[in-house]
């Protein structure tokens, strides 16, 4: 494990052979690209490393001395952030995702295989520099885990078999190769670009009022016939992974051929969130919905379903209990039960045309607060609705933003951020909000910094992790086409009001999820939280009041303008009308991952039960296995067993079930997974991403890792169970940030519900599950029929037996790395 | 305004911590990390104490150094609770630096022998403090920080190689609270951070002071003579002493 995709291990270390010949061009270049600032630091260096595949010192040396930063803090960013490594790295990178969704559904085993194959530690580069293993903390791909990106293309549902295929392809070049660039790659230079100079293009379009707005919107509107013909291809990073952009492409092609280019659309559109279907594919004017749609059947839709009008049933979801067809996306129950808010218009416009999102309505709430509403009406609107922060922590919204309002700054400047550093695995909600409806983040924040007052810095930042570049790219795309319209920049809607939003990429830091650290990142440090007895309203950003809230806060601020208090607190749950953590109010999207049927993104009221969620929208457990757990809030959150099955959804009601609601991750697990296992890899997880400042998470959550792991190796005792108690509590009490005081959640709400199964490994060396390896016998069954596979890929060569007879397993030498349970086509490898 | 250490009314002045009027008070809290000339870390945690605001149904456990006063606030700096949480800590240091002897005596004062949790391998005596790292900002030299993160990460010149920045002050060394940092002082010469430094003589008494680097660093970012800096410590208190006792003679009617 250990924070392998960057350069943890090799910290000080920086390669010295052949360092003498670097070509600094391409750093000076990169250098020339952005604004000699601290801030600048962190994306600077992702752009170098991309550049050199790694980060020479000779670069280093040159970035410290341009931007004036002391080349200790230049090597001391290079070390802390996952993204970065001190050493070069190979021709190719394989990246495996270790995110929850991808561990439970077996990430550890193709880790392990590559490792095997190729020779090397995860981290490290083959001899012959061919090729990096890496490991990532979830790419928010979790419905297609277990993940492999190998040079940058998402392949999904990997297998060892089919991993060896494609890293073979690869490494005779047949593959995708990685482009070996000189100069910063395309998002970044542009977002430099455009956010840093004027842009270069004439602002004639410059809307100057909110009339002006309207005006326009009417003339997008009326340009656009509804019962046009098109095709909806969903782009998100799942449907992308399944090869959307492929089947996007054919539809170009075919409408061409038949010379209906300019009669039917071929739209791209953001998640639809059923992404354990993809590509997905929506007819108009039809609605007709299609399913893991090939290129192939594109000129099949176009000749039949968008020209005659036809259904094709073969590309139809069916319901697997009902057997019934769903001819449009609302039929199928996944989309039936939910509550499509913030996603409603994700799957249905094309995130790259501000156009499309002005035809369903976008920034007329913004046009209203300029014109109608003071900015403390806007905050007390705000107040009154119970909005609570998406991020986890559920603060309300408008109590943070009158705090900022009202806090005093030296020079009157006040800043306000998107936190777009959706660092929990097994969570995807932000990505998906940002890439298909970036628009709607941003008229948030546009709105946000109107009411909270930014009158010293007309800035605001969303920071965005790094292991998300469509979702940066998109935003760019929508802040240039905001900029044009006069919807960012000076004079907004001409309403005097100034107001324009950076992007900062993010190193790759799970804590810089956690507000003072991203804050600290942002100013081009490593991500190190700081105590907050001062609270970053009053003193945040560059020691200025700061309002940061989460960009799924922030997609909230406009539906609630647009449609009222009243709306808004009809959904959800409590009464906020007195006391704003008197309920959860709204809906809220959820990462439903793990072992059920139908994975993807959910948007519900607040309220709903997790049954609800899991088996009406979620279909189930997959392959008819029982619900063990589910866990939610991520690393900070718990498992919740069976018996809490009935518990309605909202913030206070996870958190008294010891868990909470985090970004909104929620991974089911059956009883094939082993709830010691999942609390070590949680442990262990955090044990890479702790930032190191305080003793007790850094320290102690070292110590609790090495404590469950002598549970899972089955060396423990008892006594270690009330050791880990006891650690729990200090790390809880005495940590510095969230980080460490939730950490040992997932521990303590599996010994909780679960302690059965700690028991049987202690006092039965025995895993429940079949998952901890050292626990685990196996055997060779009598379905076992000679084919001798499982002996040649055996690493230990601890299978043995006559061809074409049964084989047999000697358990002396067997290192139970499950080899030949995975290769055998027969079944006839036993584990216990 | 006042607040309640341990039962104790002690005045408190607005913008200070609890650790500072603790100390004024003579109340002991032990500490790691916390150094009075440098900015405040709060990464020990060692200085935890029971915290309870006027009004708060229950006290929070907190760091002193971070906390700050408000009128009315009640502290009590050695529960059964703090106690607990502080032998914890000096535990998990103790298997991180077990040949470190100020953790040693701290962890023995808290009855702590011996860590109950596993050694590291290949310790050192480095508790992550930052102090070292923070002093050497002090002196405007920026030549270390830390490198890596968590457990992972260590106190590092720029690159691990060579201290290229360091002006071999020492800071780090005589700052740090485990004594971690190897400082070798000959005559002529001091050895830090794998380099070798050739040491200015006083121009009072002739024994060794500063290092040749460190004058440039002062000259440099104070825009003064280097003679300024050319007195070893002791001269430099004597003079100044001098000066003073000059001034308030002058002054007499």
């Amino acid at each position: 494990m250990s924070a392998s995709i960057g350069c943890g291990g090799q910290a000080g270390t920086p390669a010295s052979g052949g360092e003498t010949a670097v070509d600094l061009a391409p750093t000076d270049a990169i250098l020339a690209a952005y604004p000699r600032e601290r801030r600048s630091a962190i994306m600077i260096l992702q752009d170098v490393q991309q550049a050199y595949r790694y980060l020479p010192r000779a670069a280093l040396e040159r970035v410290a001395e341009v931007l004036g930063v002391p080349r200790s803090h230049v090597h001391s960013l290079a070390a802390f952030y996952n993204a970065f490594s001190l050493v070069p790295r190979g021709r190719h990178t394989c990246t495996v995702c270790v995110g929850t969704a991808c561990h439970v559904r077996g990430a550890r085993l193709l880790v392990e295989h590559v490792e095997r194959r190729a020779g090397i530690k995860a981290g490290e580069t083959t001899p012959d520099r061919q090729l990096t293993l890496e490991t990532v903390n979830c790419v928010g791909a979790c419905a297609l885990g277990p993940l492999v990106i190998i040079d940058g293309e998402y392949h999904g549902n990997m297998t060892s078999t089919r991993l060896d295929r494609v890293l073979a392809d690869v490494r005779k070049g047949r593959g995708p190769e990685r482009p070996c660039r000189e100069g910063p790659r395309g998002s970044g230079g542009r977002e430099a670009v455009s956010a840093e100079l004027p842009p270069g293009k004439a602002r004639t379009a410059r809307l100057s009022s909110p009339a002006a707005l309207e005006r326009y919107r009417a003339q997008v509107v009326a340009r656009r016939d509804p019962r046009r013909p098109a095709v909806s291809v969903c782009a998100g990073t799942g449907c992308v992974a399944c090869g959307a952009l492929k089947l996007a492409d054919a539809f170009g092609r075919e409408t061409a051929a038949r010379g209906l280019a300019d009669k039917v659309d071929v739209r791209i559109n953001g998640c639809h969130g059923f992404c354990e279907r993809g590509p997905l594919v929506l007819v108009h004017p039809h609605g007709f919905f299609y399913q893991r749609v090939r290129p192939e059947d594109a000129g099949e839709i176009l000749e039949r379903s968008v020209l005659a009008g036809e259904q094709i049933e073969r590309l139809q979801y069916v319901d697997p209990v009902t057997g019934a067809r769903a001819v449009r996306q609302e039929d199928v129950p996944f989309y039936k039960h939910q509550l499509r808010v913030l996603l409603e218009h994700a799957g249905r416009i094309d995130p790259t045309a501000i156009d499309d999102y002005l035809a369903v309505g976008g920034y007329r709430a913004l046009g209203r607060v300029l014109a109608e509403m003071k900015p403390q009406d806007v905050v007390d609107l705000i107040r009154r609705s119970g909005l609570r922060g998406r991020g986890g922590g559920g603060f309300p919204a408008g109590v943070k933003w009158q705090e900022c309002r009202e806090a005093s700054s030296p020079d009157g400047v006040r800043y306000v951020i998107g936190n777009g550093d959706e660092g929990d695995p097994g969570a995807f909600m932000d990505r998906s909000l940002m890439e298909g409806d970036p628009h709607l983040v941003i008229e948030g924040m546009i709105i946000g910094a109107y009411a909270i007052g930014t009158p010293g810095a007309p800035v605001g930042y969303i920071y965005v992790r790094h292991e998300y570049p469509l979702a940066v790219e998109r935003l760019t795309i929508a802040l240039g086409q905001a900029r044009e319209l006069g919807l960012l920049g000076e004079n907004i809607l001409g309403a005097g009001f100034d107001f324009d939003i950076r992007i900062n990429r993010g190193g790759g830091a799970f804590v810089c999820g956690e507000s003072t650290a991203l804050m600290a990142s942002l100013e081009g440090f490593p991500g190190q939280p700081r105590a907050k007895y001062v609270h970053t309203v009053e003193r945040g950003l560059y020691n200025r009041p700061t309002n940061l809230n989460n960009v799924e806060t922030w997609a909230n601020v406009p539906p609630i303008v647009e449609r009222g208090v009243r709306w808004y607190t009809s959904i959800g749950t409590g009464d906020v009308s007195t006391d704003p953590w008197g309920g959860s109010k709204g809906t809220k999207i959820f990462a439903l991952v793990g072992k059920v049927n139908n994975t993807g993104l959910v948007e519900v009221p607040m309220g709903r039960t997790l049954r609800e969620i899991i088996f009406d929208i979620g279909g189930g457990i997959r392959d008819g296995r029982a619900f063990k757990a589910v866990q939610t809030g991520g690393p900070s959150g718990g498992c919740l067993p069976e018996s809490l099955l009935d518990l309605p959804v909202d913030f206070d009601k996870l958190t008294e079930a010891g868990s909470m609601m985090g970004s909104g991750g929620m991974i089911v697990m059956d009883e094939d997974t082993c709830m010691v296992d999942v609390a070590r890899y949680f442990v262990d997880f955090l044990v890479a991403e702790s930032c190191g400042k305080c003793v007790p998470c850094r320290e102690g959550l070292t110590q609790l890792s090495r404590l469950l792991h002598s549970i899972t190796d089955g060396t423990a005792d008892e006594a270690t169970l009330a050791a880990i108690e006891a650690l729990s509590d200090v790390i809880r009490d005495a940590s510095l940030c969230a980080l460490g005081q939730t950490a040992p959640n997932p521990v303590r709400s599996t010994l909780a519900h679960f302690r059965d199964e700690y028991l049987a490994h202690i006092r039965d060396r025995r895993c429940p599950a079949a998952v901890c390896r050292a626990l685990l016998t196996f055997t060779i069954n009598d379905r076992c029929n000679g084919c001798a596979v499982c002996a040649k890929e055996c690493p230990a060569a601890a299978i043995a037996g006559e061809r074409k007879k049964p084989h047999a397993i000697d358990p002396a030498l067997c290192t139970r790395c499950g080899v030949c349970r995975a290769v055998c086509k027969f079944d006839a490898v036993d584990v216990r | 305004m006042i607040i309640a250490i341990n039962g104790r009314n002690l005045a408190a002045h607005p913008g200070e911590s609890v650790l500072d009027v603790a100390r004024r008070g003579g109340i002991r809290i032990p500490t790691l990390c916390h150094h009075e000339g440098l900015e405040t870390w709060g990464g020990c945690r060692l200085c935890v104490v029971e915290t309870r605001r006027p009004g708060a149904k229950a006290a929070r456990v907190a760091p002193a150094c971070l906390f700050p006063v408000r009128d009315g606030l009640a502290v009590e700096t050695d529960t059964p609770r703090i106690h607990r949480i502080r032998a914890m800590l000096l535990d998990l240091l103790l298997a991180r630096c077990p040949e470190a002897e100020r953790i040693r005596e701290l962890a023995g004062e808290y009855g702590v022998g011996r860590t109950s949790f596993a050694e590291r391998e290949r310790p050192d005596k480095c508790i992550l403090c930052n102090i070292c790292v923070r002093a050497c900002a002090a002196v405007g030299a920026h030549a270390i920080a830390t490198a890596g993160r968590g457990a992972a990460g260590r106190v590092s010149p720029a690159f691990g190689e060579d201290a290229v920045d360091c002006v071999g002050c020492g800071a780090c060394a005589l700052s740090c609270p485990t004594g971690a940092i190897e400082m070798v002082d000959g005559e002529a010469l001091r050895r830090i951070w794998g380099r070798t430094f050739e040491r200015v003589r006083c121009s009072a008494c002739g024994r060794p002071a500063l290092t040749d680097a460190h004058v440039a660093l002062l000259v440099r970012r104070s825009g003064l003579p280097a003679e300024t800096f050319a007195r070893c410590e002791r001269c430099r208190r004597e003079q100044t002493s001098r000066r003073f006792l000059d001034l308030v003679t002058a002054v007499k009617p």
